[in-house]
């Protein structure tokens, strides 16, 4: 689903304009990113021309989106006062009025697309990790099967084995699926791995938006308002800055120190 | 050195006859991927899960009242002020003496201007700064923290761990967990210890421990990148030791 932003404000956004591309993972950097997938959510009231797929949100038909998008919270809150894994799955499934026809092999499905074994339904939610407790909440979101999903801070926390796994299934959901995905996260570092297209936010407006890596690379609103560039990408620049060698771009530190070794040797 | 806490012979979780022993004003870093057990040892050592295999030093820790530990954002008071005073209320403190402990606290935290604010208005880094206000006030002489710096922006990780080291300067013991290496590199003089499902895969000063990349990738943590790029440009004999400072390095290798 493509999302469309034109000269929107709310309590706390000025004059917002962006796209988000269909089948895309994006990334949004910046202050407030998080308050911004409240607005793409629906959660927060936001005045101005919103369009999901061409399709011009209205107060009246609100419903047309509302299971469209999902977002996952940074932290899980337990919305039902429930522990029981198995009953919090059909508490969510109830309040959030899907539709479904077998319930048992909805919740099935959702799990086995995070990767999470059935025995989990049996467990409590006080008992699970942290990692856990992530993967439940991606796993709920799936449940409505939204065209966006929207990730705030998915990363925090979560050490590299498992952090792998989740961009495995967030590329498989954006390949396979054609989910549109959006990521807000304050480290730059997982943004320019992770994601294609960026909306960098600055002092509660809109900066720039393009190519996550153009946008890292190329952007001189970054160095005008002292922005922090992704640490691999500081050093590159810097490199080009300070000995006028240019470095090809790179994500992986092991490229780079094949070409820094080429380049000094 | 003079020994704060033991842990000695621990069978609980991940944990088989696991020990631990924290030096007299030392700052300890406890770090794991996910399900590694550091947040349990933690409870462990704060007492907070009993499992009676945690002796104190009992000449420093008289009471629990010496034992600080921050889990998560628990806060009782909507009123910053009243979040930091309660403590001292309770121990039935008179007012003025009070007033003069949160001032000078809110100095050194840098909160001054926060006193008469409400915590839902506060962002997390200002939230943990009171928070830790609120742990320090009764001026305890162990302080744990299970991954504080999780909310933290890497601006406010450096700054965060710079407000720790005072604080063990005015000879607070620190054990602190943490999910991600970045904090680690902030500190100085500090001990790191790398758990792996309940066991020490390696530990002691904490750039020697970053320097083995190899076996902190493979427990399923990521160096900070001036960490990681210094120790493989080792491998290549391009770098002699681990330079945090990029200019510093870029001078160093185009020279």
């Amino acid at each position: 689903m493509e999302i469309k932003f034109s000269h929107v404000n709310s309590k706390i956004f000025n004059d917002l304009s962006f796209v988000i591309p269909k089948g895309e993972i994006v990334g949004i950097y910046g202050d407030n990113g998080d308050k911004l997938l409240r607005l793409i959510s629906l959660d927060d009231e936001a005045r101005g021309i919103i369009y999901f797929n061409k399709i011009r949100k209205l107060r009246r038909n609100y419903y047309l989106f509302r299971n469209d998008i999902v977002l996952v919270e940074r932290t899980f809150v337990n919305l039902f006062n429930v522990d029981n894994i198995y009953e919090y799955f059909i508490n969510y499934i109830r309040y959030k009025k899907i539709e479904v026809r077998d319930v048992n092999e909805k919740i099935k499905g959702a799990l086995k697309i995070v990767g999470l074994r059935l025995d989990i339904l049996e467990r409590r939610i006080s008992t699970l990790t942290f990692s856990e407790v992530k993967l439940l909440q991606l796993a709920l979101a799936f449940l409505s099967n939204p065209k966006v999903i929207l990730l705030d801070e998915p990363f925090r926390g979560l050490d590299l084995n498992i952090r792998k796994k989740l961009i495995r299934i967030i590329n498989r959901l954006q390949e396979k699926f054609l989910k549109t995905i959006v990521i807000y996260s304050s480290n730059p570092n997982y943004l320019y791995q992770y994601t294609k297209y960026l909306i960098v936010l600055y002092d509660n407006k809109m900066l720039v938006e393009g190519n996550t890596s153009d946008v890292f690379f190329d952007s001189k609103e970054l160095d005008l308002y002292k922005i922090r560039r992704p640490d691999i990408v500081s050093f590159i620049l810097l490199v080009k800055d300070k000995k006028n060698v240019k470095l090809p771009r790179r994500v992986d530190v092991k490229d780079l120190i094949k070409d820094i070794y080429w380049n000094v040797k | 050195m003079e020994r704060v806490v033991l842990v000695d012979n621990l069978m609980l979780g991940p944990f088989t006859k696991f020990n631990i022993e924290v030096p007299l004003n030392s700052f300890t870093i406890i770090t794991g991927s996910n399900k590694s057990g550091k947040s349990l040892l933690l409870k462990v050592i704060a007492g907070v899960v009993n499992t009676k295999r945690v002796t104190y030093n009992r000449e420093i820790i008289k009471d629990d009242k010496d034992i600080a530990f921050f889990a998560d954002f628990v806060f009782n008071f909507n009123s910053v002020l009243k979040t930091i005073r309660y403590p001292l209320e309770c121990l039935g403190m008179d007012d003025e003496k009070i007033k003069k402990i949160v001032k000078d606290i809110a100095k050194d935290l840098d909160i001054t201007k926060l006193l008469d604010s409400k915590i839902k208005d506060l962002n997390d880094f200002e939230r943990l700064k009171v928070a830790l206000a609120s742990l320090l006030v009764s001026g305890p002489k162990l302080l744990i923290l299970d991954d504080p710096c999780l909310y933290l922006s890497f601006y406010e990780k450096e700054e965060f761990m710079g407000i720790l080291e005072q604080v063990r300067s005015s000879g607070t013991t620190i054990i602190m967990s943490c999910s991600s290496l970045e904090e680690v590199a902030y500190t100085i003089n500090s001990t790191l210890y790398v758990l792996d499902k309940g066991n020490i895969v390696s530990s002691g000063d904490s750039l020697k421990v970053l320097s083995d990349d190899s076996l902190l990738n493979k427990v399923g943590l990521e160096l900070p990148f001036m960490v990681d790029l210094s120790v493989k440009l080792e491998y290549y004999n391009l770098a002699e030791k681990i330079n945090m400072s990029p200019l510093g390095l870029v001078d160093s290798l185009w020279k």
